[in-house]
């Protein structure tokens, strides 16, 4: 044993150790590839370390030969990996530059076999014995091969092509990249400075030295497994930390009375913490399956719970699914499940469930207080409209009065007037159905109304309204007038709320237009469409119009500029027109009347029910 | 009294109660006609109308009000009776006050609308008897000289032939002679009877008499 074997085989063995570790973890990591490079690079120089330490043994020219030009393989390797390894690591570099090196060295590879000796030398002539770490050694003695000169220009342009990318990483000015570059620029550029100059100096016969590259490269070896392990004490870091997030998560989870949970679709089995079970009343042995899930569903959800699972199946990606639960205590209550559905690997699902039975219950008493207001609303505008709706009803009530009346008179003739008779049959029925229309839209708007939402063809509903403040306007000698855009705009949402928020602000008109000279007295309401998407309603009237600066305060609730008004009306228009996605303003001007406008999403090709 | 039949005139604009309120009046015996609109009413009566007017209070252009004040502005002795959907006693009084026969609900029993209708041809059928002999009596009146009706109106009040002599400076044997006249050409046979034709004349108004002299 001496001291060259120990040195070269310690230099082999460190970078055979690091590539292979290396390369265990890029086997697990397979998007890494610069881990990838520089364990092809690391076990290189290991093969490279030997081939020198074979050459310095060489008991012949011929086997001394045979080795260093073999030897340029792993060199090839150790270079190409090299940039690669750069240039994915500090994603910068040329790649031009980087095609153009792998060319050279190509090239490089195939001078040095087509020559008789290698690319260094065209011939080895002797092999003189040289002391190295009390050693006899062999070293080459020959006639230098032109090309190596050629070999040697690529290694700077490798040099250079490192510089470059490390100077582009420091001028990312973060501190990970700055030291990065540090390390790996300098290490690298030494490296292959120093193989240079060796190379240079045993070619040119001005030296003869045994090759020291693998020592040279060594040191990048080193540094380099240095920065790599940096990042693995880092993953470690981050997975520790990973772990704690996971704990926190945990505890936040049942603090919030969250259940996570996975479905393994193709088994059919669910992995779910304690917390789902509870909300299930599951027991803690008992195997959760979907049909075990399912078997609770509220009889009133059920075919919305069937419906959302279909689509979850077949769409795949996140949702959230609200329904009611039985449990086996009898108790109902609101549950959520929130995942997301994973197409790959047979099929995966996770996510959480979350009892939100509070949630909804306030929700369904903050709807039920909005309908009270809403409905106390209304029963106010129609109690001022009360004079003119009884006109309404009383036309054909008094009508139908007339007109028996008058069949009476006609039946007691001899004979009696069957034409006639007949004609006032048919009007009595039409009066009958006109005053049934007027007492069937009255009690639509003055019963207490739960909210449902329905196709609504805006047009018809406005005119609805016009019929029914009609004789009201007439009574104040207010003209209504109504202008609609051209195409017929569906909206999606509540046609009594629709109806109140158009009867307020047309009474609101009414009021306001009241003041002014009769000849010129109006309330207009027009509609419009955008783009197909929103429907604006516009409702204006010839009155004084909104001062500047109350635009928004007549929307507040208690709010009023009317002697006897409450305030409430525009508030509850606001509230309506915001739960049907819209928006409600009002635009202030000084004199000209006051403008009302709405605007409704309309829904894209949806007949009216 | 002779003439065309008396018409009732029903305007409402809205057609059902108009056809009903035409049937029944028919039904009752009336000759009806209808309008919808009560600018068609006015353009189409002429001076020889006679009957009433049912019309609906509200009605969009002229109303039933309008109504009655244009019969009245262009001398037509129609009375109205009103119709409303639901009476309210401003527009009530604005009615009455106006001279309108009635004021009726339209929900109001058929007795109450006949009832109305009934009253208001009797008061058309008087006044346009008084209207006639008014005519009349003024178509008389308009044969006297002017001096005859001096006299006339001296004796109405009650002034002396001697007294009446006095003030026109003349003998009062010619105001007997014109006296005479008078009474022959009006067809009277007491001071007392003279009276009360000159004041179904509308001449002892206060605004056409002429005061005597020094007085």
């Amino acid at each position: 044993m001496n001291w060259v074997t120990v040195v070269w085989s310690m230099v082999a063995a460190v970078c055979l150790t690091l590539g292979s570790m290396h390369l265990i973890v890029w086997a697990s990591q397979r998007e890494a590839w610069a881990r990838f490079w520089f364990a092809l690079a690391s076990i290189s120089v290991a093969v490279l370390a030997a081939a020198e330490f074979v050459m310095m043994q060489a008991a012949s020219v011929e086997a001394y030969t045979l080795v260093q030009r073999w030897a340029h393989v792993p060199v090839f390797v150790i270079l190409v990996s090299m940039i690669w390894f750069v240039y994915l690591y500090f994603g910068a570099g040329l790649k031009w530059l980087l095609w153009l090196i792998v060319a050279c060295r190509c090239l490089v590879l195939v001078i040095n076999f087509s020559g008789p000796a290698s690319v260094n030398y065209t011939e080895i002539t002797a092999l003189v014995p040289f002391e190295l770490m009390g050693e006899a050694v062999q070293v080459a003695v020959g006639v230098p091969n032109p090309w190596s000169r050629f070999a040697e220009a690529s290694l700077l342009l490798i040099v250079l092509f490192v510089l470059h990318a490390a100077t582009a990483a420091w001028r990312r000015n973060a501190p990970r990249d700055r030291q990065r570059a540090v390390v790996i620029g300098a290490s690298l550029s030494a490296c292959l400075i120093g193989s240079v100059v060796n190379v240079f100096l045993l070619h040119t016969g001005q030296v003869s030295i045994p090759y020291f590259l693998s020592w040279s490269f060594v040191f990048f070896v080193v540094a380099m497994s240095y920065e790599l392990s940096v990042d693995l004490s880092r993953a470690a870091q981050l997975s520790k930390d990973l772990q704690e997030t996971r704990t926190r998560l945990e505890l936040a989870a049942e603090a919030a009375s969250l259940g996570f949970w996975e479905w393994d679709v193709a088994r059919d089995r669910f992995w779910a913490t304690d917390q789902l079970q509870r909300l299930f009343e599951f027991d803690r042995d008992d195997p959760i399956t979907l049909d075990a899930v399912l078997d609770n569903v509220h009889p009133d959800d059920r075919a919305a719970v069937d419906a959302a699972g279909a689509e979850i199946r077949a769409g795949g990606g996140s949702f959230r699914v609200d329904y009611r639960v039985q449990l086996r205590s009898g108790e109902t209550r609101w549950v959520a499940w929130l995942g997301r559905s994973q197409v790959e690997g047979g099929g995966r699902m996770l996510g959480v469930v979350l009892d939100v039975t509070e949630q909804h219950e306030s929700e369904h008493e903050r709807i039920q207080l909005r309908e009270q207001l809403a409905h106390s609303g209304r029963v106010t505008m129609l109690g001022q409209l009360a004079s003119s709706l009884a006109h309404e009803l009383n036309q054909p009530l008094g009508a139908i009065l007339r007109n028996a009346e008058a069949a009476e008179l006609l039946m007691a003739a001899n004979p009696p007037d069957l034409e006639e008779l007949r004609a006032i049959v048919v009007d009595i029925r039409r009066d009958d159905q006109r005053a049934g229309e007027v007492i069937a839209k009255l009690r639509s708007l003055l019963t207490p109304h739960r909210l449902e939402s329905k196709t609504i063809e805006v047009v018809s509903l406005i005119d609805e309204v016009l019929s029914l403040v009609g004789s009201e306007a007439s009574a104040r000698e207010v003209r209504l007038l109504r202008r609609f855009g051209p195409s017929p705009a569906i909206v999606c949402g509540d046609p009594v709320h629709l109806q109140q928020v158009l009867l307020n602000l047309v009474i609101n008109g009414l009021d306001a237009a009241q003041s002014g000279p009769e000849s010129e007295r109006f309330v207009s309401v027009s509609t419009k469409t955008y783009d197909d998407r929103m429907l604006e309603v516009t409702v204006s009237d010839s009155g004084p119009g909104v001062p500047p600066g109350k635009g928004s305060l007549i929307f507040e609730p208690f709010y009023t500029t009317k002697p006897t008004g409450m305030g409430i009306g525009l508030s509850i228009c606001r509230t309506i027109i915001e739960a049907h996605g819209g928006r409600v303003w009002v635009d202030t001007q000084v004199g000209g009347g006051a403008t009302f406008r709405f605007t409704l999403p309309i829904q894209p090709g949806v007949p009216a029910s | 009294m002779s003439g065309p039949e008396p018409v009732v005139f029903v305007v409402d604009d809205e057609d059902s109660p108009l056809r009903a309120t035409a049937r029944l009046l028919k039904a009752a015996g009336y000759a009806v006609r209808t309008f919808s609109r009560a600018e068609d009413l006015l353009e189409q009566l002429d001076d020889d109308c006679r009957g009433c007017v049912v019309a609906d209070l509200q009605m969009p252009g002229l109303s039933g009000l309008a109504l009655q004040e244009a019969l009245i502005a262009a001398g037509r002795l129609l009375p109205v009776v009103f119709l409303t959907g639901h009476a309210d006693i401003p527009n009530a009084v604005r009615a009455m006050r106006g001279g309108a026969e009635d004021f009726i609900e339209k929900i109001s029993p058929a007795d109450v609308l006949l009832g109305a209708v009934r009253r208001a041809l009797e008061r058309n059928s008087l006044a346009r008897a008084a209207r006639a002999s008014r005519d009349a009596l003024l178509a008389r009146l308009g044969t006297l000289t002017s001096r005859e009706r001096e006299v006339l109106l001296e004796v109405v009040r009650g002034r002396l032939n001697k007294q009446i002599a006095g003030d026109f400076g003349i003998h009062e044997r010619t105001v007997k002679l014109h006296r005479t006249a008078v009474t022959t050409k009006l067809g009277v046979h007491s001071v007392a009877e003279l009276t009360s034709l000159c004041h179904e004349a509308g001449l002892l108004d206060p605004v056409a008499r002429t005061c005597p002299k020094g007085q």
